[in-house]
């Protein structure tokens, strides 16, 4: 190939027009501007996507390990903060509460087998009304040896407190050394005093006073006696005070009727008072239950419970009142 | 014009001076002077664009070739299009049969074939810079130029002794 050649197409010249329009590119053809390389936007990205990952990361850590409150909130104390603190003490308080319905739950519903097998609460009812009979009766210090209409008066001494301007002058100089029992009580002595009145459950006019008026017979109660309660005030019948107790409710524990019941009980454990629906009111926000009764107080002085169930005998809080003689 | 400088050469001067390798490249590749023109124009395109850095002329010569047959290359993968006959004899580049200058013969072979031969005989690279621009190994460049030759004497009609 020695003698071989390719001049023609080495030789080969562009034409003028191409070689113009290839002088004319730098003004035609704009110079593109410096850009970033590739490997530097993949590098970027590469920064991005870890700071990002590192981001999430640290964020998942803290909403999931803090129980997704931001560490900034707690740095500053604002009314949604002091929310969410109210809020779980709330939360303690009814866990707390709840554990103490599950005991109640639990007391309720054996006291209620009791109840059927043993009828505890109708005895313990029923021993109440006669303690709280016998005590509404007054009782008679009557002296067995005096004869006189004096002595008489004298001895028929209520037990309610009579003004001193009604005691007569003359007083007896022997005085019983010896109290009478019960028993010796309820015997009525007729031998010597023919006249004597038998001691009833009204309690005595005064007759000693010329001016006074038959007043009726109005009877003092005890629960004049008794600190001031708030629930608690003087009932209508003798020696009865009347009680309400108030809790507040869970509207959860409510069901759809909305029967809410309760029992009071006395400081012995006795039921005073069965299951009774209760009357429910909502205010503020809060559903409150209320049972008012009448308790005779002269049975047993003490904090009354009352208990407050639903429907399912689930217990919903106790409400405590404190009742005197 | 353009301030940049391309080997101590300015952009005129470039295409001044490598105009004509560009052309043969370009011609050589495409066999046609319209699509020639399309790659001539986008190889300096490329070259102002870019505005690399050259360490000497041999160095740029060896860029505006590997730019060329690039472009060519994408060229042709681009514009695969069917033509007429009639109209591909219109737009071919016609070398003339000569026994002492043998383009023609050269037009006639393979791609891959062409490109080494013209770049061993015509622009009088060694082995080890044709497979640098091609892309190859130099063995491979070596096989191709064998393997050319045997076929461009085939064509036209030399003794294999030659």
């Amino acid at each position: 190939m020695n003698d071989k050649n390719f001049d023609s197409l080495k030789n080969l010249k562009a034409p003028e027009k191409w070689i113009e329009n290839a002088l004319n590119i730098p003004d035609t053809v704009a110079k593109k501007p410096a850009v970033i390389p590739f490997r530097i936007h993949r590098t970027l990205a590469y920064v991005a996507c870890f700071v990002l990952v590192c981001v999430l990361s640290f964020t998942l850590f803290i909403t999931t390990h803090d129980n997704a409150t931001p560490p900034v909130d707690r740095n500053f104390p604002t009314e949604e903060n002091a929310k969410d603190e109210s809020l779980e003490i709330e939360n303690d308080s009814k866990d707390s509460k709840e554990e103490e319905k599950k005991n109640f739950f639990e007391k309720v519903f054996d006291e209620l087998f009791d109840t059927d097998k043993k009828e505890k609460t109708s005895n313990g009812l029923s021993s109440v009304v006669e303690q709280v009979e016998n005590e509404t009766k007054p009782k008679p210090t009557i002296k067995p040896e005096s004869t006189s209409p004096s002595d008489k008066e004298e001895a028929i001494k209520p037990s309610t407190n009579t003004p001193s301007s009604t005691e007569p002058s003359e007083k007896p100089t022997e005085k019983p050394t010896e109290k009478p029992s019960d028993d010796d009580e309820q015997e009525i002595p007729t031998d010597g005093a023919p006249d004597t009145e038998i001691p009833t459950t009204k309690p005595p006019q005064k007759p000693t006073v010329p001016d006074d008026k038959p007043e009726p017979s109005v009877p003092q109660t005890p629960g004049d006696n008794t600190p001031g309660n708030p629930g608690e005030s003087s009932g209508p019948g003798t020696n009865q005070t009347f009680v309400t107790f108030t809790i507040i409710v869970d509207d959860y524990y409510i069901d759809a009727g909305e029967t809410v019941l309760c029992a009071v009980y006395d400081p012995n454990g006795i039921e005073v008072c069965s299951y009774q629906n209760a009357s429910l009111y909502r205010s503020g926000g809060y559903t409150f239950a209320t049972f008012s009764t009448y308790i005779n107080s002269g049975a047993v002085s003490g904090n009354y419970t009352c208990h407050f169930i639903n429907s399912y005998y689930h217990s919903l809080g106790v409400d405590t009142q404190y009742v005197s003689n | 014009m353009a301030d940049t400088m391309y080997a101590g050469l300015s952009f005129e001067q470039v295409v001044k001076a490598y105009n004509q390798t560009v052309v043969s490249v370009c011609v050589m590749r495409l066999k046609n002077m319209n699509d020639a023109e399309d790659c001539f124009q986008n190889t300096f395109v490329r070259l102002y664009q870019k505005s690399p850095e050259f360490s000497d002329e041999e160095h740029l010569k060896a860029w505006l070739i590997r730019v060329a047959i690039n472009e060519c290359t994408s060229y042709i993968r681009k514009n695969r299009r069917t033509v007429s006959l009639s109209e591909c004899k219109e737009q071919a580049v016609e070398f003339p049969h000569d026994d002492t200058d043998i383009s023609w013969a050269l037009m006639q072979l393979e791609d891959k074939y062409r490109e080494v031969l013209f770049l061993y005989y015509i622009e009088k690279y060694k082995v080890n810079e044709i497979a640098d621009i091609v892309g190859r190994k130099p063995n491979t460049v070596k096989t191709l130029l064998s393997r050319g030759r045997e076929k461009l004497r085939t064509i036209y009609g030399g003794d294999s002794s030659e």
